[in-house]
C-alpha cells in the first residue's frame, strides 16, 4: 500500500489531509460524523491572546458553490484554550494527528504574545498564523495584505514560539508568491495558501447584505481554481513546504494540490455539508496512488507539467 | 450524534407549500429529546448545494421520525422532490431539549406556523411522563397553512387542550397565539415554551415576564454545521447586553454571542435577545 506520510518540515503526519482552521471547531465538535483518528492533521480555531467576542449574526450565507462568512474570529482567549481545548487536542496527538494552532493577533504583539502562551504545550505541532486579521495600529488594514507588515508578525511570532510557525496567505493580493517570499524570509517554515477571498452577498428586495458585516470570506468549490493558482505560484516561488486549501471536497481535488505543489492539504467548508469528508479523501487518494503503483505520495509533489 | 442515511417513507403536500417528511433510521430515532433538530443534506454531496439545512424533529414513532417543513428556498424546494426509499444523509439529532414542567405546572405550548413541530414534539413527551396538564396555542396565517397544523391534527384531534388560531380567522381563534393564550387567561403555576418567528418569540417572552411565568424559547438562526464548529448560529446573550459594567467585566468577551446549535436551539427567554435585526424574519 501507498505510503501516505508527508513531512511539512520538521513535522511528520502519517497522511496529507487536515481539517482547515475555523471549520472544525477545537476538534471534538466534528468526532460525531468523523474518526478523527483518520486525520493527518488538524488545525483549531484561531485563538487570540484575550478572548474576542466576533460579529453580530447573521454570520454566513450561501452562495453559489460556496459560503460567505464573517464570524468575526470569536474565540475563548489563550488562557480558557489551554486549560478546556487542551486535553482533547493531546488525545488526537496520541491518535498520531499532527495539532496545529491557528493564532490571531490585532497587534504584532499579541501575535507574539500567543506563541509565547503555548510555549512548552506538548499537545501542538506547530503554530498557524492567521494574518487576514485586521492590524488595528495601521488603521485595520489585514497583515496579511502587506509583505512587510505579514514578515514582521511572522518574525515575530518565530520569536517567540519553541514550534514551528506555518504562516496562512491571504489571497486578498496581487501577488501572492511575493507574500510568501517575504514570510519564508521572515522564519515561516511552511506555508498555507489560502485563506478566503472577500466576497459579499446582497438581499436584492430589502437592498441589504445578506451578512451584518457587509461582506465576508468566501470559501468552497468556487474558489477551488483560485487556490490552485495560488497554491501552484506560491510553490514555485517558495522552498518551504505548502499547505494548499481552498474549495476541496474529493481525493482528486486534494490530488491536484499536490500535484501543484502542497506538501498537504486543508479541507474546510466541505466538512459542513459532510462530516466524513476528510476520511473519504485519504481513502480515496489511497486507492489512486494504488491503481497507478505510486509508493510514496509524496513523490506527486508539485509534478505538475507546466 | 452520528452522521447517518435516513430512508424517505413519506413526503407529503399539505397545501401552501408545507411539506410532510417522514425517516426510517433507527441511528436517529434512537433517543430525541424534544426540542432537539437534524442537519438535512438536501442534495447529494457533489451537486452544487453545500450547506446542510436545520429541521425540527416534529414526532418519533419506533424508527420512523418525521420533519414538517415550508419550501422557502434552494434546499427546503430540493427536498419537496425527495422519493420514497430515497437515501439522505442526516446529522442528530443535535442540540438541546426543553425543560420539563414541574408536575403542579400547567404546560403552555405555542406554536406559530413551522414552528409548531418542537411543540408536537415537547406535547408528545409531556404525555409519556405522565404530565397531562398541558395546552397548546398553535397558530398560522390562515387556512392556505393549515398543514402546519397536522402533528397536533393527527395525535390529537378533537382534544380541548389544542387550540388553534388563525390570524384571518379562517380556523379556530383570529388572531395570534398569544392572544389566544391570553384569552383562556392564565392560572395557577403555569411554565411556557414556544416556537415559531421572532416577533412571536418576542410577544411570548414579554406575556411570559409580565405575568412570571417562566418561559423557553426554540429559535431558528442561520447554521452552518449544527455541531458547533462553525460559529455561525449566534444568538445574543441577554446578561451581556444589559448587564452593567461590573457584570460584563465579569463576563467572557466570548460569551456575547451564544452558539444555538450547541447551548440551544432551547433558551430561557431572559437569557437571550430575541431579536435578529430583521434578518431572518
Ligand atoms: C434549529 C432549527 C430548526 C428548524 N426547524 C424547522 C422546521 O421544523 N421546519 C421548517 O420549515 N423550517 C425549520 N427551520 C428553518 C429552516 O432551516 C430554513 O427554512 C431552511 O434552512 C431554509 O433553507 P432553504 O435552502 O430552503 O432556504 P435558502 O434558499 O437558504 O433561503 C431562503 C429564505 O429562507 C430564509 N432562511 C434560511 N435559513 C433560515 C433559518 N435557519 N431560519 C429561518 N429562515 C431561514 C432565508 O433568510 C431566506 O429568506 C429550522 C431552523 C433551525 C435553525
Ligand atoms: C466558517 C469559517 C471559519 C473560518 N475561520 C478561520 C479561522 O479562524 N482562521 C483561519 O485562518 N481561517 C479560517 N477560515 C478559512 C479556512 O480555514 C480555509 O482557509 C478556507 O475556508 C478555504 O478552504 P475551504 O474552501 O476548504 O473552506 C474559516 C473558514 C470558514 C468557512
Ligand atoms: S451551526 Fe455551526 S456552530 Fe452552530
Amino acid at each position: 500500500m501507498t505510503d501516505l506520510s508527508v513531512r511539512i518540515g520538521d513535522v511528520v503526519a502519517k497522511n496529507p489531509v487536515m481539517l482547515a482552521s475555523g471549520t472544525a471547531g477545537y476538534g471534538p465538535e466534528l468526532s460525531g460524523g468523523l474518526d478523527m483518528s483518520r486525520l493527518g492533521g488538524f488545525v483549531t480555531k484561531g485563538i487570540a491572546v484575550h478572548p474576542w467576542e466576533g460579529n453580530a449574526p447573521p454570520r454566513i450565507a450561501e452562495t453559489p458553490g460556496g459560503m460567505l462568512n464573517a464570524i468575526g474570529l470569536q474565540n475563548v482567549g489563550l488562557e480558557a484554550f489551554l486549560e478546556d481545548k487542551v486535553p482533547y487536542l493531546n488525545r488526537m496527538r496520541t491518535a498520531d494527528t499532527v495539532v496545529a494552532v491557528n493564532v490571531i493577533g490585532k497587534t504584532v504583539q499579541e501575535y507574539h504574545d500567543v506563541a509565547k502562551g503555548l510555549r512548552g504545550c506538548d499537545a501542538i505541532d506547530a503554530l498557524e498564523l492567521n494574518i487576514s486579521c485586521p492590524n488595528i495600529k495601521e488603521g485595520g488594514i489585514a497583515f496579511g495584505t502587506d509583505c512587510v507588515a505579514a514578515a514582521e508578525v511572522t518574525a515575530a511570532t518565530v520569536e517567540g514560539s519553541d514550534k514551528p510557525v506555518w504562516v496562512k496567505l491571504s489571497p486578498n493580493v496581487a501577488d501572492i508568491a511575493s507574500m510568501g517570499v517575504a514570510v519564508e524570509e521572515a522564519g515561516a517554515a511552511a506555508l498555507s495558501v489560502i485563506n478566503t477571498l472577500l466576497g459579499m452577498a446582497i438581499d436584492l428586495e430589502k437592498r441589504r447584505p445578506l451578512l451584518s458585516l457587509g461582506w465576508g470570506g468566501l470559501s468552497g468549490p468556487a474558489i477551488k481554481p483560485v487556490a490552485l493558482r495560488m497554491t501552484w505560484q506560491v510553490s514555485q516561488a517558495c522552498s518551504i513546504p505548502v499547505l494548499g486549501m481552498g474549495g476541496i471536497r474529493s481525493a482528486k481535488d486534494a490530488l491536484e494540490f499536490m500535484v501543484c505543489g502542497a506538501t498537504a492539504v486543508q479541507i474546510g467548508t466541505a466538512n459542513f455539508a459532510n462530516p466524513n469528508t476528510a476520511a473519504e479523501v485519504v481513502d480515496g487518494m489511497t486507492t489512486w496512488c494504488d491503481e497507478r503503483g505510486i509508493e510514496r505520495i509524496s513523490e506527486i509533489v508539485g509534478t505538475l507539467n507546466a | 450524534m452520528p452522521d447517518s442515511r435516513s430512508t424517505v417513507l413519506e413526503n407529503r403536500d399539505l397545501g401552501g407549500g408545507v411539506w410532510l417528511l417522514r425517516f426510517r433510521d433507527p441511528t436517529i430515532a434512537d433517543d430525541v429529546g424534544p426540542g432537539q433538530f437534524v442537519m438535512i443534506a438536501c442534495s447529494p454531496p457533489y451537486e452544487p448545494l453545500l450547506l446542510r439545512r436545520p429541521f425540527s424533529i416534529q414526532r418519533v414513532e419506533g424508527d420512523v421520525y418525521e420533519v414538517l417543513y415550508r419550501d422557502v428556498g434552494k434546499g427546503t424546494h430540493r427536498m419537496t422532490k425527495m422519493q420514497v426509499g430515497d437515501e439522505v444523509q442526516v446529522l442528530g439529532p443535535l442540540g438541546n431539549s426543553f425543560t420539563m414542567p414541574r408536575p403542579d405546572e400547567t404546560a403552555v405550548l405555542l406554536g406559530g406556523g413551522v414552528g409548531i413541530p418542537p411543540m408536537v414534539a415537547l406535547a408528545d413527551a409531556l404525555e409519556a411522563a405522565g404530565h397531562t396538564r398541558w395546552a397548546a396555542y398553535v397558530g398560522v396565517s390562515g387556512i392556505v397553512d393549515e398543514g402546519c397544523f397536522v402533528g397536533f391534527d393527527e395525535r390529537w384531534p378533537n382534544d380541548d387542550r389544542v387550540r388553534r388560531a388563525t390570524m384571518d380567522g379562517s380556523i379556530g381563534f383570529e388572531g395570534h397565539v398569544v392572544a389566544a393564550w391570553l384569552d383562556r387567561g392564565i392560572t395557577g403555576p403555569t411554565r411556557a415554551y414556544a416556537c415559531g418567528p421572532m416577533v412571536m418569540l418576542r410577544a411570548v417572552a414579554d406575556t411570559a415576564g409580565t405575568h412570571d411565568v417562566p418561559c423557553e424559547v426554540s429559535v431558528e438562526t442561520m447554521m452552518g454545521c449544527g455541531v458547533g464548529a462553525c460559529m455561525s448560529c449566534v444568538i445574543e446573550n441577554r446578561a451581556y447586553r444589559d448587564g452593567d459594567e461590573a457584570a460584563r467585566k465579569s463576563m467572557s468577551p466570548y460569551d456575547r454571542w451564544l452558539l444555538a446549535c450547541r447551548k440551544g436551539p432551547v433558551f430561557p427567554s431572559d437569557r437571550i435577545v430575541l431579536d435578529d435585526g430583521g434578518f431572518l424574519h
